[in-house]
């Protein structure tokens, strides 16, 4: 896959995030992920991930240890009763793209999410993001579902979703006070 | 300052007010010019962008809205004295701009009455204006017909109050007036309304003007502002205006005041018959492109807004389409009788039936309100919320069993007669799912043999549950028809040939999902679907996630995940017998048979009498797909014995055609071409 004028990868480094290396790293995640987007989230959307969970954030730097590659997530007991692991980001340098290092980043974070004992993990991508569902379906996602203007540009997306677990589709929310359980879009499909 | 993050922060020199005398005179061909340009952002509110983005970015909007005025009069470009000599064209733009935000006060009334999703389906935010809420659209009306009798009357004024007016112009503004007028009149409230199938097409045949007179507008892109949403009350960023062509608009008002006439055309159906309304609401919601919003509401806020004893009754009209059709059981004289007095008295046995039905439909209510509601919204939607259904469905086939009992003990019916009407909609809604999840392209290319395999499965089931009604059926009408009981045996055999347009539908989904199964599993066999490796999951997995929202059903109890291995696994073997294995032309053939009795049978006896056109273009394309399956079966089925994987990939070309590239969207038939 490497085309002639792309960069070298044998010599890049993956690391994860720790949050004493918020100043040294934050901002250029945020420059990284921010470049595609036509809203960047704010500070606090990158520290409500990296603060929790900077152990599901790994990152991809290159010989001069510049960041090129990024991924972000969560993984937290879920309303419909999974232990559910979430991928909120994920980017890589256009010049480095479709050498493997998006592929690459996911798999560490799913290999640290099935460490921590998630059930499954979860993601939504733009139903035309046609590289992005080749990458996750590749490895074993599937699409649960299709959500209608899901994104505020107007746009479409999938939700995929990886079981880990046998038993996870079973799981139930749990009962509130008033031994309801609380219905949700989330917990079929 | 990055500008990206912070939208709202203003260049050195830059004010936060737009600089836009709204008060200056307008030449009549900017007035068209702007009219089309709110025309445009209307639209694009209507396909669900926030009006901070479409109609509050124009400035002559604003002053009309802010500051808030407590009446009509007091919307105006200005606020408290008239300046002197306003133009008279601002005041034609003043009427033109209140009925335009009346109507999207109305809109939203509309909306919000039934469920919808807010940004998904459409924006209803006003950022704390209130949209001439308290003007009644009445006196709104009156201020567009005198904008139209001035213009209509320029002719008698001296040239100069017109700006010299060309006519050509002037009846430009007139159209837009009338189109304005006539919107405002369809967007009413219903009850306002005499006659709601005339409105629409009255919209519809005042667009055209519109479209051949664009062309004379002049733009002022200066009276629109991204500015404005800086002042608006919100907590986003301002974003960037949503600009959608003339052209563009143009095409999808069309469509939406087509939409919305053939949402209404429900009134059509006279009868309260729930079948006909099913089949009404799903060839409306598989429209083309898919109606908006205001579109689907005009339908559900007719056909959903009843009370929940409507919805009981509803259920009731529903059984007797099916278990029930002149049955003693739903008799309205039962349903008038009193408990007796002395608890000596013995029981009638019309009353004790009447109690359980009654305790049936309110019980059955609230999922059956839900099924009919979930068709009602944006597909993606309608997909999910049956999803969500099913299982509560089967708890009340569960919970129906008890009174199925009772109600045996009392009428010689046949045997559960009310679980079975309410598991044929559950496997019904689990056609559904599954035919929606190939028609969103959930499925992958090696994931369909599977789903197929299993919507054959729950369709033949389905089917079988049919013919089970259809033999009670067959049964009473030959008691009824050999005790003389001619009005009534009628009656049932109107509902036979309605249950058997439903075996047909059953048999020939099954059939045809059948063939379509077994045609991927040859496709597997030449390796000429891709399989994924997956390195991450395993199959067990992902079947269960396939089948989470039907893991617990019960019944159906879905396949073991064993079961489903089996049927899927790559089959091996000499191609003779793989292919001989799965049967692609038999059951292309059995498929083809079964639409086309219920083409035979025909709309009216499918109790779609009403949306005739769409059913039968529905038919003929399941009909086109059983035909493109065969063929598809054939073109794979000459391959030399001693080609090998390789030679057999170089052979063929297979494609799998996305949504809106099938005949129909729930059959996805590979395009094989033999190279």
């Amino acid at each position: 896959m490497t085309e002639s004028n792309s960069p070298a990868t044998d010599n890049l480094r993956y690391l994860q995030y720790d949050i004493s290396k918020e100043e040294e790293y934050l901002p250029s995640i945020r420059a990284l992920i921010g470049k595609d987007l036509s809203e960047p989230y704010s500070i606090y959307v990158y520290r409500y991930f990296l603060n929790q969970w900077g152990d599901l954030c790994f990152m991809t730097l290159d010989p001069s240890s510049v960041l090129i590659g990024v991924i972000v997530s969560k993984l937290e007991p879920h309303r419909s009763g999974t232990f559910r692991g979430y991928i909120a980001m994920l980017a890589v340098v256009d010049k480095y793209r479709g050498q493997g290092i998006a592929t690459k980043l996911v798999r560490m974070a799913i290999d640290a999410m099935k460490e921590r004992n998630a059930d499954e993990i979860v993601l939504e991508t733009e139903t035309d993001n046609a590289a992005s569902l080749k990458l996750y379906e590749r490895l074993g996602f599937l699409r649960s579902k299709k959500l209608h203007r899901y994104y505020l540009n107007g746009n479409t997306a999938y939700r995929l979703i990886l079981y880990l677990k046998p038993g996870t589709g079973l799981k139930r929310p749990e009962r509130d006070e008033a031994g309801m359980a609380a219905v949700t879009d989330e917990m079929y499909g | 300052m990055d500008p990206k993050m912070d939208s709202g922060f203003l260049k050195p020199g830059e004010t936060l007010d737009d600089n836009y005398d709204v008060s200056r005179a307008l030449l009549p061909e900017e007035v068209v010019g702007i009219m089309d340009q709110l025309l445009c952002y209307e639209v694009a509110w209507h396909h669900g962008y926030p009006l901070s983005q479409t109609l509050f970015t124009s400035i002559y909007i604003d002053r009309l809205l802010w500051p808030p005025s407590d009446c009509l009069s007091d919307a105006q470009f200005y606020r408290g004295i008239r300046p002197m000599g306003l133009h008279p064209l601002l005041d034609v733009l003043r009427s033109y701009c209140i009925a335009l935000i009346k109507c999207c006060d109305l809109t939203i009334e509309k909306v919000t009455s039934r469920d919808y999703y807010e940004e998904e389906d459409f924006s209803t935010h006003t950022y704390n204006r209130s949209l001439l809420h308290t003007v009644p659209h009445d006196k709104v009306l009156e201020l567009l017909r005198s904008s139209i009798e001035w213009l209509s009357n320029s002719r008698n004024r001296r040239p100069s109050e017109v700006h010299r007016t060309s006519r050509e112009l002037e009846e430009a503004l007139i159209n837009r007036l009338t189109f304005r007028e006539r919107m405002l009149l369809a967007v009413a409230p219903e009850q306002e309304i005499l006659d709601l199938a005339a409105v629409w097409p009255a919209v519809s045949a005042a667009l055209p003007p519109l479209e051949a007179t664009h062309s004379l507008g002049r733009p002022v892109p200066d009276s629109f502002s991204e500015k404005i949403q800086r002042r608006l009350a919100s907590t986003v960023p301002p974003r960037p205006t949503v600009d959608f062509t003339f052209a563009a608009a143009y095409t999808k008002l069309v469509q939406l005041c087509k939409d919305c006439e053939d949402a209404l055309r429900v009134l059509e159906i006279t009868t309260e018959s729930p079948q006909e309304h099913l089949s009404f609401i799903w060839m409306f919601s598989s429209r083309k492109p898919a109606p908006l919003a205001y579109a689907r509401s005009c339908l559900s806020s007719v056909f959903l807004a009843r009370t929940t004893e409507g919805f009981e009754q509803l259920i009731q009209t529903d059984l007797s389409e099916f278990v029930f059709p002149a049955d003693p059981v739903l008799d309205p004289v039962n349903f008038t009788l009193e408990a007796a007095q002395s608890s000596f008295a013995p029981q009638d046995k019309r009353l004790a039936m009447a109690t359980i039905i009654n305790e049936f439909t309110g019980r059955a209510a609230p999922q059956y309100f839900d099924m009919w509601n979930s068709l009602c919204q944006n597909r993606c939607r309608t997909r999910r919320m049956i999803c969500n259904n099913i299982p509560f469905i089967d708890d009340l086939q569960f919970a129906t069993e008890q009174l199925d009992d009772e109600l045996h003990d009392l009428t010689h019916t046949m045997r559960y007669p009310l679980s079975t009407w309410v598991y044929h909609m559950k496997l019904r809604m689990v056609e559904w799912v599954v035919q929606l999840g190939f028609e969103q392209e959930v499925y992958l290319p090696d994931e369909l043999a599977g789903m197929y395999w299993w919507l054959s499965q729950v369709a033949s089931l389905r089917a079988s549950v049919i013919e089970q009604v259809y033999n009670h059926l067959s049964r009473r009408h030959e008691i009824l028809s050999n005790g003389g009981e001619i009005e009534k045996a009628e009656t049932i055999r109107t509902t036979q040939a309605f249950v058997k347009a439903l075996m047909y539908e059953a048999t020939g989904t099954g059939a045809l999902a059948d063939a379509m199964y077994a045609l991927y599993m040859r496709l597997h066999y030449l390796q000429l679907v891709p399989i994924l490796s997956r390195p991450y999951s395993e199959s067990s997995l992902r079947y269960e996630l396939r089948m989470k929202p039907f893991l617990r059903l019960n019944p159906p109890q879905i396949p073991t995940f064993e079961a489903f291995e089996e049927a899927t696994r790559m089959p091996s073997g000499s191609q003779d017998d793989v292919f001989a294995k799965y049967d692609v032309e038999g059951s292309v053939k059995e498929a083809k048979e079964a639409w086309a009795a219920l083409k035979r049978l025909g709309a009216r006896a499918a109790k779609s009498e009403v949306v005739q056109a769409a059913w039968e273009k529905n038919l003929a394309s399941t009909i086109q797909s059983c035909i493109a399956c065969g063929i598809a079966a054939s073109t794979i089925s000459n391959i030399p014995k001693d080609a090998g994987t390789g030679r057999v990939k170089e052979m063929f070309q297979v494609e799998i055609p996305g949504e809106g590239k099938r005949y129909h969207d729930w059959w996805v038939v590979p395009k094989i071409k033999r190279n």
